[in-house]
């Protein structure tokens, strides 16, 4: 009677199984993956009916119970910024506020937490000949503190000072999260200081800021 | 039987066990602004929990793999989005990415399409990156990240924002690389400020980049004290070959110790734990003496063998609910055929 028993809840599991594959809809040979999957949780109920399965059939190894996945990892659509305009051309410096910038990393499962590193082209004027030109050398970002945060992570502002401001001859670590989970946000609001080369010529300068994260 | 035939069969093998999944709703309320998420894992790395996030594989020269993306839009406007791949490597401890759409080995190899979408308010939009290794490929491991481009925004300083999948594509005719990585020492020491922190040294022994996160846990101080978990501050990826420092900023009325000290540092499913007694030394600027990490046992399947205890639990339990409802039932039809006589 145990063996009955036994057998009818491995055919259950079958069942579940078989559902999870007809659910899967339409298979491709091009794909060789699996989707991810949403918590550790979920991970290792997939592991157990995986090695309980894996006697049936070769599918069901690849079967997962295809909870949909949870978000992943975003930056916020960034805010029109301008260089402080009418700044004269032997003031020395011009800033510029860049608006805040969020990263949310709402990705589940064992991750490494997320940076984002900033780069920026030269700023130029009019025809951008060599008078019409700053160089990105002269073009110094501070990312400010986190103006907000939430999650389990350690919070890193790249430059928390305007003082700590960096030049972007390079790019450079903007903020990142040391984390071991997913589930955290951050904002900030960028600084911008651009160095007026003593050659400069009065014109609108524009410039672009990237951030990128990953 | 010939390593193109071997390959061949290995692919279709890949390919009966494929599945392609509905596209499931995506978690909008947590994701404002452009998101991205990988949305194919590759079946060999299940376990593996940088392969859900990352496009990580090992690969032969002539293969090709293909993995969708997901994009999500938080806001209230279509986004037109440009998506390519641009070179990243890694450097000091840490992934870097390359700066606009410069590209290496692994990005010229690499092709998505669509490389430009809209994608709709609240809504979701896929494209899909694919991979051919060529055959005259060298071996080693290759970085990369797809990107996902937000168009520029106006004003004279311009901002453009772009979130993107890391790629860590290793290329090799043989076996994967295995995954490795040690916890050299620990030193228990004091900065500038006085303040106590613990340094160590992570050195990758593998052949293939770990993304490094890790805690610190105090126990055994004074006064049976325990404290902790304290984040590892590290470069948060390391090529082959490489070591790193890790540093741990603690409190500053911590008392001195001495401490039982037990680092954890994983990298996808590899775990490793070390263990020391350090004393933290009086002074700012001080350090102590660095003590030789005992490694403890590797952590990797402890959870894994956790839930199949958890699932027997349960089959159990169903199979004596079963037996006791087929017991009812026989004992109902023995007092029906009763009661019929």
């Amino acid at each position: 009677m145990d063996a009955r028993i036994a057998m009818k809840l491995l055919v259950v599991t079958g069942a579940l199984v078989s559902a999870a594959v007809a659910s899967g809809g339409v298979a491709t040979a091009q794909l060789t993956t699996i989707p991810t999957l949403p918590t550790t949780t979920t991970e290792l109920m997939t592991t157990t009916s995986t090695t309980s399965s894996t006697t049936t059939t070769t599918t069901t190894t690849t079967v997962d119970p295809g909870d949909p996945p949870a978000g992943g990892l975003s930056i916020s659509v960034p805010a029109a910024a301008d260089l402080s305009p009418g700044t004269p051309v032997n003031a020395g410096a011009v800033t510029a506020q860049l608006g805040p910038v969020t990263v949310t990393d709402a990705r589940t499962g064992l991750i490494a937490g997320w940076t984002v590193s900033v780069s920026g082209s030269d700023f130029t004027a009019g025809a951008g000949t060599p008078a019409e030109t700053i160089a990105r050398a002269n073009v110094a970002y501070w990312s400010g503190p986190a103006t907000a945060t939430s999650g389990p992570a350690t919070f890193l502002p790249g430059q928390l000072l305007a003082g700590d401001a960096a030049s972007l001859s390079a790019p450079r670590i903007a903020f990142s999260a040391l984390t071991s989970a997913g589930g955290t946000s951050a904002t900030w609001v960028p600084g911008l200081v651009v160095s007026l080369p003593l050659t400069s010529i009065t014109g609108q300068y524009h410039g672009t800021i990237t951030h990128s994260v990953a | 039987m010939t390593a193109s035939m071997r390959r061949l069969l290995a692919a279709l093998a890949v390919a009966a066990v494929a599945l392609a999944t509905p596209a499931p709703a995506f978690a909008q309320q947590q994701t404002p602004g452009l998101s991205i998420r990988l949305v194919d894992a590759p079946t060999n790395r299940k376990d593996d929990p940088r392969a859900r996030i990352y496009v990580v594989d090992h690969l032969q020269q002539g293969d090709r793999i293909a993995r969708r993306i997901e994009l999500g839009n938080g806001t209230d406007a279509p986004l037109p989005v440009t998506l390519y791949a641009a070179s990243a490597r890694i450097e000091d401890g840490q992934f870097r990415f390359g700066e606009g759409h410069v590209a290496n080995d692994l990005t010229s190899w690499t092709r998505l399409e669509p490389g430009h979408v809209v994608v709709p308010a609240h809504g979701t939009a896929t494209t899909t990156v694919t991979v051919v290794v060529p055959n005259d490929a060298s071996g080693g491991e290759r970085y990369g990240v797809v990107w996902a481009e937000l168009p520029s925004s106006r004003g004279s300083a311009a901002v453009v924002n772009r979130v993107g999948v890391r790629m860590y594509v290793s290329v090799g005719s043989g076996k994967e690389p295995v995954t490795d990585f040690r916890i050299d020492t620990l030193t228990a020491a004091r900065d500038e400020e006085g303040r106590p922190v613990v340094r160590t040294v992570i050195t990758n022994t593998g052949g293939r980049a770990i993304d490094l996160a890790g805690e610190l846990r105090l126990g055994n101080g004074p006064g049976s004290l325990s404290a902790g978990p304290f984040d590892v501050q590290l470069g948060t990826t390391l090529a082959p070959g490489d070591e790193a420092p890790a540093i741990v900023r603690l409190a500053k009325d911590l008392p001195d110790g001495p401490w039982d000290a037990t680092v954890t540092v994983r990298s996808g499913e590899l775990v490793k734990e070390a263990k020391a007694s350090i004393t933290f030394p009086s002074g700012a600027g001080a350090s102590a003496k660095p003590v030789v990490a005992e490694s403890v046992e590797q952590q990797r399947r402890v959870l894994i063998p956790a839930a199949a205890a958890l699932a027997v639990t349960v089959l159990a339990g169903l199979t004596i609910y079963g037996l006791r409802l087929l017991r009812l039932r026989r004992s109902e039809r023995l007092r029906r055929v009763l009661t019929a006589a």
